[in-house]
């Protein structure tokens, strides 16, 4: 059993490598559309009519229903700002400490575990099973034995990240290490390649692309971790189930937060995107696509 | 009454074509006032260096892409979309991997609205003429480049069409296979003499098939020369390496290398 | 594109050229690696390492128990017919919408931020909101596992449709195809084994919303099993559940990639 790899923008065990952003719906036939037309073929002139017609519907929604249905705009732009003044933020940047440092972790164990499976074959039919078996177990399951073992401090939320975010980086390394062309390895083999620039100058370039993917997809579900890590904290001792039946929820406050982590997942998203896309010249280059 | 043959005859007039270069907002002219005609039941090639819009004629031809202006008749009749009276080859082979070969070779006669026993008898027909019909039930990923291609030539035949065009449907297969191959495409072509327009690269290739050849040129892209071919039918083997056709080849590449150099 | 088929652990299966074989060894291997685990977790279990572990020998007769006294299928059934209905309408939802993306541009350019950062964000963070628009019950459960499910199949989807070549298309148009036939003949086809895909992951991406949804709302089913454990801090019949959900997810999963498989069985050659 192999470890199969993550895709990128087609997550979890799909395909290989990530297909550029280029990729265009299919041709039909249809003749060109010139004239006025066209500025309606435009993305930005699209995007910002109907995330324009979202905003404006929010906005009404908000006010015809008042502020514990829905927040409005400004509403919600004041709790961004409160988020930073009122002592939340500080908090909140303890939980990106705790998670950047689960995270870091994770791919500690994860990625030098995953190129030894896609190198050895023992190593894999050893490691695979387990891999991929806590793959697809749900993890959240998980939770209450991290409680009674490590407490709520920092080593719980540590635990959780890193169960969360050690199975792709995992998965994909094993599946860009593996997959390197085995033709370059015998051209590199028959010029008497040593052991270390083998990996540095064969494997690590080709495998670049998948290891950031996996990279990639590693982080989206350490932060789905903290996320859940937090809100099992709240939930155990019922202090979730208060907030909901009794006091009225700030929801500016909540929007503001929901959209911030959003915006932070997003952004750090796009970010490695465009190293995988950087680096798959060099994956070219090594033979691999 | 108009002959079947002239049924089959195909008029290009003054087509040109372009396209829109997405990303340096140029157009790029790839036919330019182009004028031919194909003589029904002819085998013609076309010849031409990369770029030369031999491809994109074949398609014009065939409706796939509609000309910018000029117009295409075939047997009197404008084109405008295609039609099962015009096979295609494709370079790629083009076959839907999900499909057993004998149900490839069917899709066309689907689209005829032909009936499941028919369209089943003529397939196996058209795949013993091809000698395919031991694969009938194999994938086309588990054939070779000369098979697959093979099943596309089976594919354009079993709609029995009045024109056979052909776009470099041997370039993607090895020598060997493909003098092998075209030994067989003229079997066929010779019992049952549809008109055939075949376009290439390959020079040797084009003599070898044709009645006649059309020589383009890129930029301008268009026809310089309409070559005949002095063979008789049918073609014999010996061809390959005689003298006469070790002339042409050199008549022909010499009219595609000033055609490739005057516009610089 | 890379092949799909699925590897179950401890199952044999036909080989498949480019990946890895599956001989006498390997599966050798695999009960050796079982066998660790179980091993391991007794000796964990019986050392003073955490309290959280119970050996292997305590757990396993007592969910036995469960099973065929308690009521743990029955919890089960609770939370896979949640997954089940929010799955359901994922799918109709994610193919619906994954196919207008693939095939328009303009839809395209307007959704794909929207999904793209639905991928990324973490669903659990819509847990209060869930709770405070439609309540803690069966309802809000499976809009939260259809929110789980439905950009994996959107973006499968869309992935599918976009990668047809376009010479399969120019090829059906040569040969007369008229339009309602170019999509179910050509693009369909030639998109399904993304869409399947898609489909089968999220399969496990329902069962987890699900198990999430039972425990972070109203706690019921197996979520209810969970936190009575915690709650009564019964770690064997936590344990227990831990194994038994794990075995049942990657049950369900193996039996997705199953039918992933002979569904594309053209694809290996």
């Amino acid at each position: 059993m192999t470890a199969r790899p993550a895709a990128t923008d087609v997550s979890q065990q799909g395909t290989l490598l990530p297909k550029t952003d280029a990729a265009v719906p299919p041709d039909l036939g249809r003749a060109e559309r010139r004239d006025w037309r066209a500025l309606l073929n435009n993305k930005w002139v699209l995007r910002a009519l109907f995330y324009g017609a979202i905003a404006v519907a929010w906005q009404v929604t908000a006010m015809v229903k008042g502020e514990f249905f829905l927040p409005t705009i400004p509403a919600t732009i004041s709790g961004f700002g409160e988020l930073f003044t009122e002592g939340y933020a500080s908090s909140l940047l303890t939980s990106v400490r705790q998670l950047v440092l689960g995270f870091v972790i994770a791919l500690a164990i994860a990625i030098p575990l995953g190129a030894l499976m896609g190198r050895s074959k023992i190593a894999n039919d050893i490691f695979a099973p387990w891999v991929n078996t806590l793959f697809v177990t749900p993890k959240q399951t998980l939770l209450p034995i991290l409680i009674i073992a490590f407490g709520i401090g920092f080593w719980y939320r540590a635990w959780v990240v890193i169960l969360f975010a050690v199975f792709f980086p995992c998965i994909n390394t094993a599946a860009g290490v593996h997959y390197v062309d085995r033709e370059l390895r015998e051209a590199a083999r028959a010029f008497a390649t040593g052991r270390w620039r083998m990996l540095t100058r064969i494997y690590l370039p080709a495998a670049a692309p998948f290891i950031v993917a996996g990279i990639r997809l590693g982080f989206g579900m350490a932060v789905k971790g903290m996320v859940i890590a937090e809100l099992w904290i709240l939930a155990d001792t019922g202090a979730l189930l208060e907030t909901f039946s009794r006091s009225p929820m700030r929801l500016d406050l909540y929007y503001a937060l929901v959209l911030l982590i959003i915006g932070f997942a997003v952004a750090v998203n796009e970010l490695l995107k465009w190293a995988e896309r950087k680096l798959r010249p060099a994956a070219h280059m090594a033979g691999q696509v | 009454m108009p002959s079947e043959l002239d049924q089959a005859s195909v008029e290009v007039q003054g087509v040109n074509k372009s396209f829109r270069h997405q990303l340096e907002d140029t157009d790029l002219k790839v036919l330019d006032d182009v004028s031919l005609s194909f003589q029904g039941g002819t085998f013609t090639c076309v010849v031409g260096p990369s770029g030369c819009g031999k491809s994109t004629l074949l398609r014009v031809i065939d409706g796939l892409i509609p000309p910018d202006s000029g117009v295409v008749t075939i047997g009197g009749e404008v084109i405008k979309k295609p039609s099962l009276d015009r096979g295609f080859v494709f370079q790629q082979f083009n076959l839907l991997p999900w499909r057993t070969v004998i149900a490839n070779v069917e899709f066309g006669l689907e689209n005829l609205g032909v009936g499941k026993e028919e369209r089943r008898r003529r397939a196996k027909e058209i795949l013993k003429i091809v000698e395919l019909e031991d694969f009938e039930r194999y994938y086309p990923g588990q054939l070779s480049g000369g098979m697959q291609q093979r099943v596309g030539l089976a594919r354009a035949l079993a709609v029995d069409p009045s024109i056979l065009l052909m776009d470099e449907p041997f370039g993607s297969v090895d020598d060997q296979t493909r003098m092998l191959l075209q030994d067989e495409l003229l079997g066929i072509w010779e019992k049952n003499q549809k008109t055939v327009i075949f376009v290439t690269h390959d020079i040797e290739e084009a003599i070898y098939l044709a009645d006649r050849i059309v020589v383009m040129r890129a930029r301008p892209s268009r026809v310089t020369r309409i070559v005949d071919v002095p063979f008789g039918r049918p073609r014999d083997e010996s061809i390959r390496g005689s003298a006469e056709m070790g002339r042409l080849k050199q008549e022909i590449w010499n009219e595609l290398k000033s055609g490739a150099t005057v516009e610089g | 594109m890379e092949a799909m088929t699925a590897r179950i652990p401890g199952k044999r299966r036909r080989r498949r050229p480019p990946t890895r074989r599956v001989d006498a060894a390997t599966i050798g291997r695999w009960i050796l690696s079982f066998a660790l685990f179980f091993a391991l977790w007794e000796l964990i279990g019986r050392s003073d390492l955490t309290v959280a572990i119970v050996p292997a020998s305590e757990v396993l007769p007592d969910l036995w128990d469960e099973l065929t006294q308690g009521d743990l299928i029955e919890a089960t059934f609770g939370t896979l017919e949640i997954a089940a209905v929010g799955y359901a309408i994922s799918a109709v939802i994610g193919l619906l919408v994954g196919l207008l993306i693939g095939l328009s541009r303009p839809w395209a350019d307007v959704l794909d931020p929207i999904v793209s950062a639905m991928l990324s964000a973490p669903i659990a963070m819509f847990i209060p909101v869930i709770a405070v628009y439609l309540g803690l019950e069966f309802k809000a459960k499976v809009v939260g596992v259809v929110l789980f499910c439905v950009f994996i199949i959107i973006v499968n989807t869309q992935t599918g449709i976009r990668e047809v070549p376009q010479s399969g298309i120019e090829m059906a148009r040569a040969f007369g195809t008229n339009r309602r036939r170019i999509y179910t003949r050509v693009i369909f086809p030639w998109a399904s084994p993304y869409i399947i895909t898609g489909l089968r992951i999220a399969v496990g991406r329902a069962v987890e919303g699900a198990i999430l949804f039972d425990l972070f709302l109203r706690a019921e089913n197996l979520g209810l099993v969970i936190r009575n454990a915690t709650g009564t801090f019964d770690l064997s019949v936590l344990l227990g559940a831990v194994f038994f959900i794990t075995i049942l997810a990657a049950g369900l999963m193996g039996i997705a990639r199953i039918i992933e498989w002979r569904l594309l069985r053209w694809k290996s050659y």
